[in-house]
């Protein structure tokens, strides 16, 4: 139930930010990576990293990692079976990942495991698509609901909150 | 709150401080003030991983070890200095995979110098691993908890009991022989009259075969074909039938002598394949011989007739303790062969547990590199608190790697005593894991003189065997598919210790043979293993063997004879009408054929002979038609 409402109250807050179409497309995008690929690695670390520096949606980020945690999880059968392609059926880059795995720093990404791999290709290969859907979804939203649902009282409890206070410190 | 990357027109939120701060930072691409919590995060983490971070270590290194060597392994007081390159570990318990109350091995202190170098990669380098002390096969304070799910280990030790299931120990039968009366057999159950039964219908295709192809020689058409152009040429010459009727009579014979030859070739192949099946029958016919041999066995194990003869009585007393012996050593070969597989192609493992799939992980080698895992070299000095070898010892391991090809030598290990161990003679051991070939040698070697051996319960018997001091020498090899090991033991002072009176009925040929074996004052068994992982073989001998055997022989050796009398006579009894009816048929087919081909090339022979007479005659001898 918390989730729910969790994942509500990050969903109106990032579709009634204040960052553009663009930023928050972008965060959503980037976020997708948390949900999309096993979390507990370099790569995501370095995603948290870019959606806390780069002026994007930290709230779409957030909201993108708890939408698409349940796709990963049921995407996971997919993200093996195109890891274990890359990594072992595809011999004319055996030599990459020979490289990779014996290259300072890079083992410790985990890109020899079929499903991170998989995954984060899956993320990247998603990357513009998703960017792309997320903006042109929340410019239809902002040109036809937005202004209702912003004069709601439910849009009012939601920016009473603290934890709404603390968001808008990374919203652009 | 407003910036660059905010959509003109924005409104502005209510958000006080923390707002406007932000609203500072955000223009341009990059939001300085997200710098904030990750330096926070990032001050957390240290904190939390200097406080909790050898604990963690602790814990993965725990359950990551218990995971790869399918046994509980624990981890006490681990202390990780990263940028020093130390590890020192206050204690390690290592469970026997084989007896939860035992340890395996309890490690401890000790200090482990690490290469920093190859951490970066993901590798671990050991230089020197030295285990201040520790002790072997000690008592666990509690039971080993079982490794849930599969592992490698698990698989191993499956293979092992496959291995050792394929090992034949024959039970010591001690049973009184008064239980002849009981023998009821079956002719179903005698693999003589099955045999007879499948030789006989070997015999009947035989049979219909040899038949058929007799049949398809069309011998007689033929032959008659070719006498009656015999016939009616005999008498005839050049100068009667005139030149063109000569010329037209040499190719009629010219063809049917071809006729005749190829007749003769394919009759030369019908004695040649007659030749096969009598070879056949005759094998099959010698099978059931050695077919009734089984019965007599068989009718003898039924009746629980007591093992009296020398090899079987080896492998029944001693076959169970040597196996145990040789599982081990095959337990940690089998295991060094699936860790360390040869060569620097791309290696596939199971990837981390986690919630997401694990996947799989794959290892990718390189020459010239570091492997994945090499602990260069090992010194530990433990203590053997058991009575049979008790002592403290050196222990050093040089070259383990999860890739020997790039470390270009073979794992070595060696075993000595220390000098200023308790009383004991002389104990070595060494071994050698050589995996850079795709032919894996794994090999163990020792001998241990005046040590105090390790006492043993005789199977069937009420008797332990208290070896008291002597010598013993172990060795083991498995390359490939091939093994090879050898177990000896030399008691020179055994001692007899008896565990309780035998059951009623039973008692007399085991009080008789516990009192053989409580008189006999030294005991050396010697165990040699061979074959094949699918196929291994145990030969057992000891010095008690042969007079257990000789007493067994004049206690009980007139009442086995009339047993083995009445087992035969049953067996012969059973067998001998289907054996009479089998080998009259095989005869009769053997006869028939044997007649058929004689026949036919004495046949085959006489008309060919006949029609180069007939051909010389047209040819009048030397003249010769074109």
């Amino acid at each position: 139930m918390l989730a729910i409402l969790k994942l509500l109250q990050s969903l109106v807050a990032t579709l009634h930010s204040e960052g553009s179409p663009r930023q928050v497309a972008l965060g959503f995008a980037l976020g997708a990576s948390l949900g999309l690929t096993p979390l507990v690695n370099v790569h995501n670390g370095i995603v948290v990293l870019l959606l806390c520096v780069l002026n994007v949606s930290f709230g779409a980020g957030m909201l993108a990692w708890l939408v698409c945690t349940p796709v990963g999880f049921l995407l996971d059968p997919l993200f093996d079976r195109v890891g274990q392609f890359l990594l072992l059926g595809t011999p004319s880059l055996t030599p990459v990942w020979t490289s990779w795995y014996n290259m300072a720093g890079m083992p410790w990404t985990n890109f020899n495991n079929s499903v991170v791999l998989g995954s984060v290709v899956c993320w990247l290969v998603l990357f513009a698509p998703t960017a792309f859907a997320a903006r042109w979804g929340l410019r239809r939203y902002r040109a036809t609901y937005a202004a209702t649902f912003e004069s709601s009282r439910y849009m009012r409890a939601v920016k009473a909150s603290r934890l709404y206070n603390v968001w808008t410190w990374f919203n652009p | 709150m407003s910036g660059a990357g905010m959509p003109a027109g924005g409104t502005s939120q209510p958000g006080g401080v923390g707002v406007a701060a932000s609203a500072r930072f955000a223009r341009g691409p990059v939001r300085w003030s997200g710098l904030l919590p990750i330096v926070l995060f990032a001050f957390a983490a240290s904190a939390f991983w200097t406080l909790f971070g050898n604990r963690i270590v602790q814990a993965v290194a725990s359950e990551a070890a218990t995971k790869a060597l399918g046994t509980e392994v624990d981890i006490r007081g681990l202390d990780l200095r990263l940028l020093r390159g130390t590890l020192t570990i206050a204690q390690v318990e290592i469970a026997d995979p084989f007896d939860v109350k035992l340890n395996l091995l309890e490690l401890g202190p000790i200090v482990v110098g690490i290469q920093r170098r190859p951490l970066l990669e993901k590798k671990v380098v050991i230089d020197s691993f030295i285990v201040v002390q520790s002790r072997y096969h000690a008592p666990r304070a509690v039971p080993a908890r079982p490794v849930a799910g599969r592992s490698l280990t698990r698989d191993v030790l499956t293979e092992v009991k496959k291995f050792t299931d394929k090992i034949s120990v024959p039970p010591l039968q001690l049973l009184p022989i008064d239980t002849v009366r009981q023998l009821a057999l079956h002719p179903e159950q005698l693999a003589t009259v099955r045999n007879a039964k499948a030789l006989d219908a070997s015999a009947d295709s035989l049979h219909r075969a040899f038949t058929a192809q007799y049949q398809a020689l069309r011998l007689d058409q033929r032959l008659d074909s070719a006498k009656q152009l015999a016939d009616r040429l005999k008498g005839q010459n050049p100068l009667s039938l005139g030149l063109a009727g000569a010329q037209r009579a040499v190719s009629e014979l010219r063809t049917v002598q071809k006729s005749i030859e190829d007749l003769r070739v394919r009759s030369e192949k019908l004695a040649s394949d007659a030749q096969r099946g009598d070879q056949l029958l005759r094998a099959g016919v010698a099978a059931l011989d050695n077919a009734r041999e089984q019965d007599y066995a068989f009718a003898r194990g039924l009746l629980k007739l007591p093992s009296i003869e020398g090899p079987q009585l080896g492998n029944a007393l001693f076959g169970q303790v040597s196996i145990d012996k040789f599982q081990q050593a095959l337990y940690y070969a089998e295991v060094s062969k699936r860790y360390v597989p040869p060569g620097l192609l791309p290696r596939e493992a199971p990837g981390p547990r986690r919630m997401r799939r694990e996947g799989i992980t794959v290892a990718f080698p390189r020459a010239m590199h570091y492997p994945t895992f090499h602990l260069r070299r090992a010194l530990a000095h433990f203590a053997m608190n058991e009575g049979s070898v008790a002592a403290r010892y050196a222990a050093t391991v040089t070259n383990l790697s999860s890739e020997p090809d790039l470390v270009g030598a073979p794992m070595a290990v060696s075993i000595s005593r220390d000098a200023a161990g308790a009383d004991l003679g002389m104990l070595r051991a060494s071994g050698v894991a050589d995996h850079r070939t795709g032919s894996a040698l794994d090999s163990v070697a020792g001998r241990a003189t005046g040590i105090a051996l390790s006492s043993f319960d005789l199977p069937g018997l009420p008797l332990t065997a208290d070896l008291g001091v002597g010598d013993a020498t172990f060795s083991f090899a498995m390359q490939g598919e091939m093994v090879r090991g050898v177990w000896a033991l030399r008691a020179p002072q055994v001692r007899w210790v008896t565990r309780g009176a035998p059951a009623d009925g039973e008692g007399e040929m085991i009080r008789f043979a516990t009192q053989v074996i409580a008189g006999i004052p030294t005991l050396s068994i010697r165990a040699e293993l061979g074959g094949t992982i699918d196929a291994p073989v145990l030969n057992v001998r000891s010095d008690i063997d042969s007079a257990f055997a000789a007493s067994l022989r004049q206690q009980v050796g007139a009442q086995l004879a009339k047993a083995e009398v009445r087992v035969r006579a049953e067996v012969d009894r059973l067998t001998a009408e289907p054996l009479k009816a089998v080998r009259s048929k095989v005869d009769d087919v053997r006869n028939e054929a044997t007649r058929r081909v004689a026949e036919s090339r004495a046949r085959i022979d006489a008309q060919k002979k006949d029609l180069e007479d007939r051909l010389k005659g047209l040819s009048g001898g030397s003249l010769r038609i074109p």
